[in-house]
């Protein structure tokens, strides 16, 4: 068995919490995102293969993240919970959690890591939502 | 496998299950990187086992998707590292808590490797968008193992001590 002295206890503990810190910082910078002030145009398209759907929304907006913007979209049905806005359905098509069906938020083509309070608007990006079954 | 030893992991997973239903509201607090520390330091090779099994009752729970791949590996691996670093550290708490720090800070990275083969761009932006929130886990095991963890090893090695006399 390793014999610890205390002092090397907390100079591994020290160490520690400087690289928490380190990460702490870059994961901050990481996080900032920008947004654009102003007016954008950008699109929206809902898919769910469930309910046969398809609808492209062109809009515009001054808004400056994607959340706000929804609030304002009657089509769009969302609750609001402890980290923001989430969406439930769009044209009365809903989630259906007891059956795996869930909206998938996507920037482009890629898959959003983030709630919809936090998509930041930009000029001529396509967000889309689609219908997905299964976690 | 003894009776024994099936009813001692199905019970000791369980509660890993119901440790994790209990601070699911409070997000990227969790008592399961702390258990699985401590099951590894008293049970050894069999907390294996107990993980493997809570693994199964997630999937059953939530459906077996994509991020049940990454529970495969991510809490065998805490095991596994625990049963490696178990005569380097001994009962060391203050330094089992810096491990249970350390797999925080790494948890979102080694949750996403099971998405690098599905979308590199997604496993790469969950890993960074979520690089707060494991610093946050980080802190929090720190701080679970610091305050609890002896007495929660000395208490569950009683229990294994008493399991072994009455078997």
């Amino acid at each position: 068995m390793n014999e610890w002295n205390k002092k090397k206890k907390w100079m591994i503990v020290a160490a520690f919490f400087v690289v928490v810190a380190v990460v702490a910082v870059l994961a901050a910078a990481f996080s900032k995102r920008q947004t654009e002030a102003g007016n954008k145009q950008f699109t929206i398209v809902v898919e769910s293969a469930r309910d046969e759907l398809s609808q492209t929304l062109s809009c515009e907006s001054d808004q400056r993240y994607l959340g706000e913007f929804l609030r304002t979209l009657e089509e769009c049905e969302y609750e609001e919970g402890p980290y923001g806005s989430y969406v439930t359905g769009f044209y009365g098509c809903k989630e259906d959690l007891a059956q795996q069906y869930w909206w998938c938020i996507m920037v482009g083509d890629t898959a959003a890591t983030v709630g919809v309070d936090e998509i930041p608007l930009e000029q001529g990006a396509v967000y889309r939502f689609v219908l997905k079954q299964g976690f | 496998m003894s009776v024994q030893k099936m009813t001692r992991i199905a019970f000791f997973s369980a509660i890993l299950c119901i440790a994790k239903v209990i601070l699911e509201f409070l997000p990227n607090v969790e008592l399961v990187s702390f258990l699985v520390i401590i099951y590894a330091l008293v049970f050894g090779r069999e907390a294996l086992w107990m993980v493997l099994i809570f693994d199964l009752y997630e999937g059953l729970q939530w459906g077996f998707g994509v991020w049940w791949i990454s529970y495969l590996y991510v809490w065998p691996l805490l095991a596994i590292l625990t049963l490696c670093l178990k005569r380097l550290l001994g009962e060391e708490f203050l330094l089992w808590a810096v491990v249970s720090g350390v797999f925080g800070l790494c948890f979102g990275g080694l949750f996403a490797l099971a998405y690098l083969p599905v979308d590199p761009a997604y496993a790469f932006s969950y890993f960074l968008s979520g690089l707060l929130w494991d610093v946050w886990h980080s802190v929090c095991n720190f701080i679970l193992m610091a305050v609890a963890g002896k007495p929660v090893y000395l208490a569950i090695q009683r229990v294994r001590q008493r399991s072994h006399e009455t078997g």
